[in-house]
């Protein structure tokens, strides 16, 4: 199992060079990452230091971009020398068509974080690469999936595969200033980040703002480490360390160390319990939007719908509204709003002018003679054809 | 010129007659299975048959909406959904997700369109998902109009940009506050809303920004303003976007009536060169007449800024309440299906599908087994006197909602 983490600064590459573990090393411009805070000549001088300590030099470009934020970024990625990094990251599908027209001899990475929670998405999305013969040389797969997905996704996949092992949960990005107050408060200088509590809510979530919009994050960490024997079992290659908002001095490795020397013994309950600030390994999997959520809306109208009871005048009427052309048969089911189904037989259905009715259109309006169990909602269906 | 089509949503097979009716050019539909909105109501797979032939007969489309994130278990079934939406001859399916589209474009040939929840905001995106066989764009509400001609021009494809109603804050796709907050999944329809909270703003630890309290702020400072377009219209014409949609799920038939009319009215009127400055105004009233946040029209010439946030929270604009809709007109009579109790003497407004409000002290009312009234409640159905008005079943009823506002 590879690690993959983020640096910053030259005092991160110790730790970096000190554990095999480590691979792949993330370098964020402050023009292509949400969280970027180099300069492009800081990430060169950065890409060309780890890349003389042996790590892969991946170039970190997670950005959403507009058009015009696209055509600016592409302007500017100029002063990026891309022979110092090994591999691009990309989120936007705009960035990685750029880099397949114009970059054809980097690897390219796809972060499949949203519009990819199935296995069709993310096969689909290597066999365009494929295609289009810039392949995928690495997927880093949601951190919304469950562990289970993660396990199976990357036995299936012919793509290695990278989930997050520890780290920051990203809930929101917008492309907005947010903290434009406090930025302004601070002079208007840099980021700013806020501890932001919401109404009746747990924990207070770090709000940031940067040159990209605004982020905020869950109140706890996910730590995932606990499980690294299932994912090395299951193939995934690399598990990524996110140490960026732990330490206060520029750095993003402070704390490090000691995680991966537990995990390089093979200790990921002891790496877990070292990471640094509170975290929680289970909410990835608490997802209660279940499949086909049932809905207040019991009874669907289906091919045996007849009409809908509108309104009610008690003891005289109900008024029913057809749904679909067709004839009244001899027996109807009644199917309340709490469910209850009822037979009725002989309903003698009139429209306005008093004529029985035996053959409807849709959307006719017609009246039926008062039952107790009517009740505006109610609907009216045909019989179950015999089996 | 081309005149962009105007798309509305329906939750149900009710509102997708009445929008069609109201100007609708498409309509957006969600159905039971595949719903993008959990908590919305969605149409089966019979009032989608019928929702299809009904907007045909009305020259109007139909776009089937399959833009949640499904998962693997989730495709099995879609699959055989897709022959419903092949035998109903949808106009249009949209998706968000590749795995979505592809299992839709093998099981039916109906065209895909990318959902915003897709995160296409830029041509280099668009190239891609047109290779792999996307026919229009639906573009992101952080994309303005100039954006998103350019979007088209490069890449070919026909683009949709929203022009009116709610907004997210964050990028369409990229809030999970309600999945990690509640396990409720924004992306599979079941948001929780967490952007409209009120929120205290702290300053962290190590990170003091105001020395003095810890609580810097209390504000709604993740939601946003309503989208609003009715000073833009040239625009749309200028750089030929194709589709021009409105956001109102869940919403009312009064807010999709009176939303539709007045961009109907707007579109029309530029297109046939008859659009004044009294046709903008005329509008604008209209639509601060609904419920809504304060709108913005900011997004559509620049990326939008911190004046694009509704701080404080709550909703303006309700000036005209639901009365009903008419059910049924005769020569001399027209019946209301009432949505709120209804008074003799009281003053209301039938929003024809075309045209101005027809305005109408209400002197009698009978039920239906023909009793006079003076006064009716909510759910009855009323006749009250016709005098050769244009009226048609399916008009909305409003009132002039006394105090609100």
């Amino acid at each position: 199992m590879k690690v993959t983490t983020y640096i910053q600064a030259s005092a991160d590459l110790p730790d970096c060079h000190s554990h095999s573990l480590v691979s792949d090393v993330l370098i964020e411009p402050q023009l292509t990452a949400r969280q970027g805070k180099l300069s492009a000549v800081a990430a060169n001088a950065l890409a060309y230091e780890a890349a003389a300590q042996n790590l892969r030099t991946v170039l970190g470009w997670d950005i959403l971009m507009s058009q015009e934020v696209f055509e600016k970024t592409v302007h500017e990625i100029k002063e990026i020398d891309f022979e110092l990094f090994d591999a691009v990251r990309v989120y936007d599908l705009g960035a990685a068509q750029w880099v397949m027209e114009n970059r054809s001899d980097l690897a390219l990475e796809l972060i499949a974080e949203n519009r990819c929670h199935n296995l069709e998405a993310l096969k689909g999305w290597e066999e365009y690469f494929q295609k289009a013969h810039h392949p995928l040389t690495k997927i880093i797969l949601s951190l919304q999936l469950p562990r289970d997905k993660v396990c199976v996704y990357a036995e299936a996949l012919d793509t290695p595969v990278e989930t997050l092992g520890a780290g920051r949960v990203e809930m929101f990005y917008s492309p907005r200033p947010l903290l434009q107050r406090q930025v302004e408060q601070r002079g208007g200088l840099g980021e700013v980040e806020v501890a932001a509590h919401p109404e009746g809510g747990e924990g207070d979530f770090p709000a940031v703002q940067t040159n990209h919009g605004t982020l905020l994050f869950y109140h706890q960490d996910y730590c995932g480490l606990e499980y690294l024997q299932e994912y090395e079992s299951a193939g995934v290659d690399s598990l990524r360390l996110d140490f960026r908002h732990i330490g206060d001095d520029g750095r993003a490795t402070d704390g490090m160390d000691e995680v991966l020397n537990l995990l390089a013994a093979g200790d990921g309950t002891g790496a877990s319990q070292a990471w640094p600030t509170s975290w929680d390994s289970a909410f990835p999997t608490q997802l209660r939007t279940p499949r086909n959520r049932s809905r207040v809306f019991s009874k669907e109208k289906n091919a045996r719908c007849l009409a809908k009871v509108i309104s009610i005048e008690e003891g005289k009427n109900a008024i029913l509204q057809t749904f679909q052309a067709a004839h009244f048969p001899e027996t109807v089911q009644l199917v309340t709003t709490s469910g209850e189904e009822h037979e009725l037989s002989q309903l003698a259905c009139t429209n306005f002018a008093g004529e029985q009715i035996t053959a409807f259109e849709e959307d006719e309006i017609l009246l039926a003679p008062w039952d107790e169990r009517f009740a505006p909602e109610a609907l009216l269906f045909a019989p179950n054809a015999p089996a | 010129m081309e005149k962009p089509e105007l798309v509305a949503p329906a939750d149900n097979l009710e509102m997708l007659k009445l929008i069609v009716r109201y100007g609708a050019d498409a309509a957006a539909v969600s159905c039971t299975r595949f719903s993008a909105k959990a908590t919305v109501e969605s149409l089966s797979d019979t009032e989608l048959q019928l929702g299809v032939e009904y907007a045909k007969k009305h020259d109007t489309h139909c776009y089937v909406s399959l833009n949640s994130y499904l998962l693997d278990e989730e495709l099995h079934d879609l699959a055989h959904f897709c022959q419903v939406l092949q035998d109903c001859e949808v106009s249009g399916v949209m998706v968000s997700d590749l795995g979505v589209a592809r299992v839709v474009a093998d099981h039916c040939d109906r065209p895909l369109h990318l959902s915003l929840r897709s995160g296409c905001l830029n041509s280099g995106a668009a190239a891609i998902w047109r290779n792999l066989g996307v026919r229009r764009l639906i573009l992101g509400k952080d994309t303005t109009v100039e954006e998103a001609g350019r979007i088209s021009t490069d890449s070919g494809l026909p683009v949709e940009m929203y022009i009116h109603g709610d907004m997210c804050m964050a990028y369409a796709g990229q809030c999970h506050i309600s999945k990690y907050t509640t396990g409720r999944d924004a992306n599979r329809g079941d948001c929780t809303q967490a952007c409209r909270f009120c929120y205290e703003q702290k300053a962290l630890s190590q990170r003091p920004i105001d020395k003095e309290s810890e609580i810097v702020s209390e504000s709604h400072f993740l939601s946003s303003r309503d989208l609003s377009a009715v000073d833009h219209v040239a625009r749309f014409f200028q750089h030929h976007i194709d589709a021009v949609k409105i956001e109102g799920r869940g919403r009312s038939a009064l807010y999709l009536a009176t939303v539709l009319r007045s961009y109907r009215e707007l579109f029309d009127s530029y297109f046939e060169t008859t659009f004044t400055e009294s046709t903008q105004e005329k509008a604008r009233e209209e639509l601060d007449a609904v419920p809504h946040r304060p709108y913005t029209e900011e997004v559509f010439d620049i990326h939008p800024t911190e004046r694009t946030v509704h701080a404080e929270g709550s909703r303006a604009g309700r000036r005209y309440q639901m009365v009903g809709t008419v059910a049924m007109v005769t020569e001399n009579e027209i019946g209301i299906h009432l949505q709120q109790n209804l008074s003799c003497d009281e003053k209301i407004e039938i929003l024809p599908f075309r045209g101005l409000p027809v305005i109408k002290q209400v002197e009698s009312l009978r039920s239906v087994s023909g009793e006079a009234r003076r006064f009716a409640e909510r759910t009855d159905v009323v006749f009250l006197p016709r005098q050769g008005e244009h009226i048609e079943p399916r008009n909305v009823v409003r009132r002039f909602a006394e105090g609100e506002g």
